[in-house]
């Protein structure tokens, strides 16, 4: 059984240790908000006892500092710092690390071990800090209320089979057996006739409100400016008006079938051996949509077809910079 | 009830029941209406879209082989509608909308809509983690915003009338005695006691403290973990900012719409000189605070906040706009 106040403890440990050796200038950690058991991702500098004594890691450190290495990364440029990841966030700071987004040089990574997430708001809020979080091989326990993997709210988690990490500092052993990368879903909608799929995701992108809450919480969506519906545009004030007016709009405000389908399935194709499926974007959708269901599709491509890995080592070539011989697509192409 | 609405042939949306995520439903001929309302039943999208839609057009054009502009004209319609069974929080988001799409200067699009709007709202029963309607001057029980008010009283429904807007499903219901005499309302109003919270906004010294706060260092640290996505702002009852786009179907004619937009997003100010007055996350969220609780109170006199609490409970990094107040201007 895993005890996350004692690898909390641990964890508190090994970041003033940094922040104090002066090893690095700030930390991004999860800590204990208002809310708990519900966890936030968080800058520490060296002297802000305060936060410091609220990082935490457990099932709830549901987000990824990954994102917040992505959205803070020009305030965070030329610093060193220390950021926590767990399986998934690793994965995905792999995936920046090889496409040279972030130097490794300017981190020390610190791994905790993850056996799989858990939806808070699922959770009674615990009353007192003293209220033990625990785990094991079956499910999440907080206090008295114990919830098995299953039904905790991560369908993500059940077929993680990320074992790689080689962190700076790790914290946690392992307490749970791995699951296997085995989608159900797509066999599903795979074995539904035409008419009937196309009736499916229809009625997911008619659903989709544009808030691009996927776009912005995904670890690894880090272009400067979406070719879709740019919330930031990467121009300056030198930039000729020629060049503005010409923007091309692939996917225009509208919200309807076709757009919506345009902005979701370009996401998808841009994803392709990027996506390491935290499922980040699927928890945060505000009306529900079942946006694994889409990223799958490239997502198993990349798997099956060409046996790819996402995000398991920084010296990896990134999916789409990789070129083998064996290339099954490569067939007749004049070799 | 359900009797007196079928008669009157009008379009009836309730709450999906979902709790988590959906929005309002139209309700299938002979379906029952919802018996109690609260944290459990709220949709996790708000009813502004009826009348203030995400896609709307505002007009269609079509340029002829001599050169003349034809212009259709905008339908600013719908089916009449009644809203039923919305929580305080979401029914008095009505009113916030009304202050700023219909008060001084009526916006065609939404008064359209609106006219043919009716609210029933249903006294709430359950608050739910993120609630805070009684820190914003409402409460369980509150009825502003509605033209009915219905209070669940074991299998009996005791109603309301606060506006004169729904006179005609007034009298049916007349008919069928269901209406509720002040003191039966006044006892049953009891059972709908408010959640104790534990934080009061006080909204003219909220303001005050606000306004004072504007420089304060604490919204860099309150935003540091925002991802400037739309969900605090589209899935708010009260936010109604919106963007117009002309979208061209082919080289003769096209269409105007308006999308809702979000002062989160950096491009929501962006300038076409590529100056942007709003570039930070931080000064981002302090516009979309000190919208609801500064400026539009100093404009229209209440709080553009209605407690309903989906900002927080869906908001992907917990950014908590209840603990940004109080940190900044609230007391406990």
């Amino acid at each position: 059984m895993r005890d996350y106040r004692s690898e909390s403890a641990r964890l508190r440990e090994i970041v003033s240790g940094l922040l104090e050796r002066g090893e690095v200038e700030l930390v991004v950690a999860w800590t204990e908000g208002e809310d708990r058991p519900r966890t936030r991702e968080t800058l520490i500098g060296k002297g802000r006892e305060d936060l410091l004594r609220k990082v935490v890691w457990s099932p709830f450190c549901t987000t990824s500092t990954v994102t917040f290495l992505k959205k803070n990364k020009a305030a965070l440029a030329g610093k060193r710092l220390g950021v926590v990841v767990k399986d998934c966030d690793l994965q995905a700071l792999n995936v920046l690390l090889q496409e040279h987004f972030l130097k490794r040089e300017d981190l020390v990574i610190i791994g905790v071990r993850c056996d799989g997430l858990a939806e808070a708001d699922l959770f009674p809020r615990p009353e007192g800090a003293e209220v033990p979080i625990t785990s094991d091989g079956g499910g999440v326990t907080v206090g008295k209320q114990r919830r098995a993997w299953e039904d905790s709210g991560f369908t993500t988690c059940l077929t993680c089979s990320y074992e790689d990490m080689k962190p700076d500092h790790v914290v946690g052993e392992y307490g749970r057996k791995k699951g296997k990368p085995e989608w159900g879903h797509l066999a599903r909608l795979q074995a539904l006739e035409p008419g009937k799929r196309r009736e499916h995701y229809a009625a997911l992108f008619e659903s989709c409100i544009r808030c691009y809450a996927c776009r912005e919480v995904c670890p690894v969506c880090a272009c400067v400016e979406c070719a879709i519906d740019p919330g930031e545009r990467a121009i300056t004030p030198r930039t000729a008006p020629s060049v503005k007016a010409c923007a091309p709009v692939w996917a225009c405000r509208e919200r309807s079938v076709s757009e919506n389908a345009v902005y979701l399935l370009t996401r998808t194709m841009h994803m392709a051996g990027r996506c390491v499926r935290c499922g980040w974007c699927e928890r945060a959708c505000p009306v529900g949509l079942p946006l694994m269901e889409i990223l799958d599709l490239s997502n198993d491509a990349v798997r099956r077809v060409y046996r790819y890995e996402v995000g398991r080592d920084p010296a990896d070539p990134p999916f789409l910079a990789s070129y083998a011989e064996t290339d099954p697509d490569d067939k007749g192409a004049g070799h | 009830m359900e009797k007196a609405l079928a008669e009157t042939g009008w379009r009836v949306m309730v709450p999906s029941g979902a709790g988590r995520k959906g929005g309002y439903v139209e309700l299938r001929a002979g379906g029952r209406l919802p018996r109690e309302c609260g944290d459990h039943t709220k949709p996790s999208t708000p009813p502004k879209g009826l009348v203030f839609p995400n896609n709307e057009e505002l007009l269609s054009y079509v340029l002829g082989v001599k050169g003349e502009i034809e212009v259709g004209p905008a339908s600013h319609t719908m089916a009449r509608t009644v809203l039923y069974g919305t929580p305080p929080c979401d029914t008095a988001s009505f009113r916030a909308l009304d202050s700023a799409l219909l008060k001084d200067m009526a916006e065609p699009g939404y008064a359209g809509k609106r006219g043919l709007l009716g609210v029933i709202g249903m006294a709430c029963s359950r608050a739910g983690r993120w609630c805070f309607c009684t820190s914003v001057g409402l409460s369980p029980r509150s009825n502003i915003g509605a033209d009915l008010m219905v209070y669940p009283d074991g299998d009996d429904l005791l109603v309301e009338r606060v506006s004169d807007r729904l006179d005609g499903l007034w009298k049916r219901l007349e008919a069928g005695a269901a209406g509720a005499d002040e003191k039966a309302l006044r006892a049953v109003e009891g059972k709908f006691v408010p959640r104790v919270l534990n934080f009061v906004f006080e909204a003219e010294k909220l303001a005050d403290a606000l306004e004072k706060a504007f420089g304060s260092p604490y919204w860099k640290e309150f935003s540091e973990r925002c991802v400037s996505c739309g969900i605090c702002t589209f899935l708010c009852p009260t936010c109604h900012c919106f963007d117009i786009t002309d979208v061209a179907k082919d080289e003769l004619s096209g269409k105007r719409l308006r999308t809702w937009d979000t002062c989160q997003f950096p491009e929501f100010t962006g300038e076409t000189s590529a100056h942007n007055p709003r570039k930070e996350r931080w000064a981002r969220q302090r516009q979309r605070v000190l919208h609801k609780f500064l400026y539009h109170p100093r404009n229209h006199g209440h709080m553009m906040c209605t407690g309903c609490g989906r900002c927080i409970r869906y908001c992907p990094v917990d950014i908590n706009i209840a603990e940004g107040v109080m940190r900044l201007g609230g007391s406990k």
